[in-house]
């Protein structure tokens, strides 16, 4: 099934996936999942076709049908180069929605061309977002921050943080969420590595602790931040859904390849009656999770950021992913157990996007808030 | 709801063996997982101790166990949380050929090495172009004067880079009926024209030495064919349902091992209050409560000597699916800490995945449970 995309979309979908095919080496990806390292050249290569941070490439509008596009497109060809590359702008919409021209030149700019690369520093505790203990007080035009944050993707290779702290005006604390842009070469940074991941290994993570970091106030991005985070979680959620989706069409396209050439007892296994109802099956949630984010990014082109969409999508689309993953190494036998055949890659991939935030678990709390509204 | 009776000496073996994983296992696994193989001197120290073929008759070397033996074995090495070490391929599934069909003087020859460690073995079933469908391998025994000519490709082949000796499965290419053309053949390492591949990279079981094994115009002495000529096929099968039985055995120990960590895991983090967490835990506990009953009692039979052809593949699909399961949910109830290495459910769902492709696919031991059950 093919959406209604508009031209523009058809080019770009077609340019993400030309650029994917040319660019994303098997070897390559083997090798940087093998070794937990980043895509460097081909991260600037992306940037360069203007592939990284499309939505937020723009003046006002966030365009982000568009990068569920390029997510879909470039995940489908490979599930660890694409979502990594496209990981080096985390958390920016934050700064395209709320900082001004002196915000964007500086941080969000340098994003797009692949010079920098940002990562949003929000987790505490693996629950929720409502444990901030993150504090920093401002005093005399410099901010003090202390605190710690996990699971903080890419600190490694990230220029700047974008921290979700509580900011005081004055020693008092503050029960106010604010978001402050913090270089990484700040003195009182701690990096804790996180070790071996079991999926998106070309993204490492890392604890991030900070004691007494001193940053100048103008890198404020936004006092009481807690609608704009609610409207970036639901950008966000929709983007890991297109990770998501990428994935599942990426194991799906392989298996079926596999299928058809695949011959047992004199047939092709993609022959077989149980296989090809497994195929629609995939399809069919593939398609569902498609519709589903598609329809979620549209509503948020629309400045509409009601979460519900957004949480269903990411539901559906990694609940697909990982169901579509499983079954393409099934059908693959024991190649699909093998790192050369690449789904088992992708498979662990969709776990990791699964189970880590925002789990399941907290996108059906979301969910079941907006479906059944208040009890008695 | 425990069936299998355990006695003294079951139990003594055990502690041992449990000493045995904590000192000279456990503590090396992130190496030789890095090494993707575990090294040959660990399978002497577990042959000194007397942990390889366990149920091995005193008269070529074993202890005179039983099968109740590598079922303990099974339950060490998932508690370890480690399938790199996979023994029971060899003192489970390997080695029983040789026992069951050995010449006195193959049984002389080889048994008391398999028990020390010093003949560490493999099988060699599967083809590239052959998995499920086995009657279609394309390796080949030519007989020559006073041997066999062995000519192709095996792949997927554990202990394949360790082993000392192959079981191999080869089909005489004049055979008209490929199900009697097949053969098995002992091949022994560093026989010419004998190649082992290097350790195959795979989602799992990282440190268990998977590789290809090449033949080409390998010469092997005629005294080297297990059984009788032709009649490969149906060794096979009948040597398949300890194989099966096996890995149901070590796939509950598994299940049992994943959900006390992550019980253990959610408890520190004060989860079980969730209630979504408690249903997942109890109706996993369910499922592994009742997959462990009907597991044991399939050991049971066996060791009965029963035929349980069908049971022992609704055994093998139903409890290596479910360890897949167990995985995927224990991982999901753990949440961000199960996208680390550092998880030890992160390794299992990772190791797991492979127990319902290998020893016949579950979609095979389907149609073996339709077959004989529903036409």
């Amino acid at each position: 099934m093919e959406l209604n995309l508009t031209r523009s979309q058809k080019e770009i979908q077609k340019a993400a996936t030309t650029f994917a095919k040319g660019e994303f080496d098997k070897n390559l990806a083997l090798n940087l999942d093998k070794e937990g390292k980043f895509p460097e050249e081909i991260w600037k290569k992306a940037a360069e076709l203007g592939l990284i941070g499309i939505h937020i490439d723009g003046d006002n509008k966030l365009s982000l049908v568009d990068s569920v596009i390029v997510a879909q497109s470039l995940c489908a060809v490979d599930s660890g180069i694409g979502s990594s590359i496209l990981s080096t702008t985390n958390g920016a919409e934050l700064l395209f929605m709320d900082g001004d021209e002196n915000f964007r030149a500086k941080y969000l700019e340098p994003l797009l061309t692949g010079d920098k690369i940002c990562s949003l520093a929000y987790l505490e505790s693996e629950k929720n977002l409502q444990s901030t203990n993150t504090r920093a007080y401002l005093q005399d035009g410099v901010v003090t921050l202390s605190g710690s944050k996990i699971y903080v993707i890419n600190a490694d290779a990230a220029d700047y943080f974008i921290i979700l702290c509580l900011i005081s005006l004055k020693e008092e604390p503050s029960e106010n969420l604010s978001l402050i842009v913090v270089d990484k070469n700040t003195d009182g940074i701690n990096i804790r590595s996180l070790g071996e991941k079991l999926g998106f290994r070309m993204n490492p993570v890392a604890n991030v602790d900070f004691s007494e970091a001193k940053i100048p106030a103008a890198n404020i991005l936004t006092f009481n931040c807690e609608s704009k985070l609610k409207k970036y979680l639901a950008i966000d959620r929709i983007l890991k859904a297109s990770v998501a989706i990428g994935i599942a069409k990426g194991a799906f396209t392989r298996a079926l390849e596999y299928t058809k050439l695949r011959k047992q007892f004199g047939k092709a296994i993609a022959g077989f009656q149980v296989t090809k109802h497994k195929f629609a099956d995939m399809d069919t949630q593939i398609q569902s999770a498609n519709l589903l984010t598609f329809q979620a990014a549209q509503n948020i082109e629309n400045a509409n950021f009601d979460e519900l969409p957004s949480a269903q999508a990411l539901l559906t689309a990694s609940k697909a992913a990982v169901y579509v993953c499983d079954e393409a190494v099934q059908l693959m036998g024991g190649y699909g157990y093998m790192a050369e055949y690449d789904v088992e890659r992708f498979y662990r991939d969709a776990k990791a996007l699964e189970i880590t935030y925002p789990s399941s678990s907290a996108l059906k709390d979301i969910i079941a808030s907006k479906v059944i509204g208040k009890v008695k | 709801m425990e069936i299998l009776k355990f006695s003294e000496e079951h139990l003594a073996f055990e502690k041992r063996l449990e000493a045995f994983m904590d000192f000279d296992v456990i503590p090396n696994i992130q190496k030789w997982e890095k090494d993707k193989i575990v090294p040959k001197s660990v399978w002497k120290q577990l042959g000194e101790n007397g942990f390889l073929c366990p149920n091995l008759p005193k008269k070529y070397g074993g202890t005179g166990g039983d099968f109740l033996h590598s079922v303990l074995v099974a339950k060490q090495l998932a508690r370890s949380n480690f399938n790199g070490l996979a023994t029971f391929i060899h003192s489970d599934i390997v080695v029983p050929y040789i026992e069951s069909y050995g010449t006195e003087k193959q049984l002389n020859k080889y048994l008391p090495g398999c028990v020390t460690g010093d003949i560490i073995t493999a099988v060699g079933m599967t083809e590239p172009d052959s998995g499920s469908d086995l009657a279609s391998m394309n390796t080949t025994a030519v007989e020559d004067g006073d041997s066999f000519v062995i000519n192709g490709t095996k792949t997927f082949i554990s202990n394949g880079v360790n082993c000392d000796l192959v079981i191999l499965a080869a089909k005489n290419p004049e055979g008209e009926n490929p199900h009697k053309a097949v053969s098995l053949f002992l091949v022994e390492d560093g026989t010419k024209g004998f190649k082992k591949g290097k350790p195959l990279e795979k989602m799992g079981w990282k440190s268990q030495d998977t590789s290809e094994l090449f033949f080409s115009d390998c010469r092997i002495p005629k005294e080297n064919l297990l059984g009788s000529l032709g009649n490969g096929f149906k060794m096979l099968m009948a040597k398949l349902q300890q194989e099966r039985l096996i890995c149901s055995v070590s796939a509950m120990y598994f299940c049992e091992n994943m959900l006390k960590w992550t019980v253990d895991y959610l408890k520190k983090k004060g989860a079980l209050e969730s209630q979504v967490a408690r249903f997942a835990l109890s109706e996993m506990g369910t499922e592994i409560t009742i997959g462990k009953v009907f597991m044991e009692k399939l050991v049971e039979e066996h060791m009965k000597k029963e035929s349980i052809i069908v049971e022992t593949s609704m055994g093998k699909y139903f409890t290596t699916d479910l360890v897949k399961r167990i995985s995927l949910r224990c991982l999901e109830l753990i949440g961000d800490f199960g996208s680390l290495e550092e998880c030890p459910v992160a390794r299992t769902f990772r190791d797991s995945r492979i127990t319902s492709i290998f020893a016949g696919t579950n979609e095979i031991m389907k149609e073996i449970i339709a077959k004989f059950s529903y036409s």
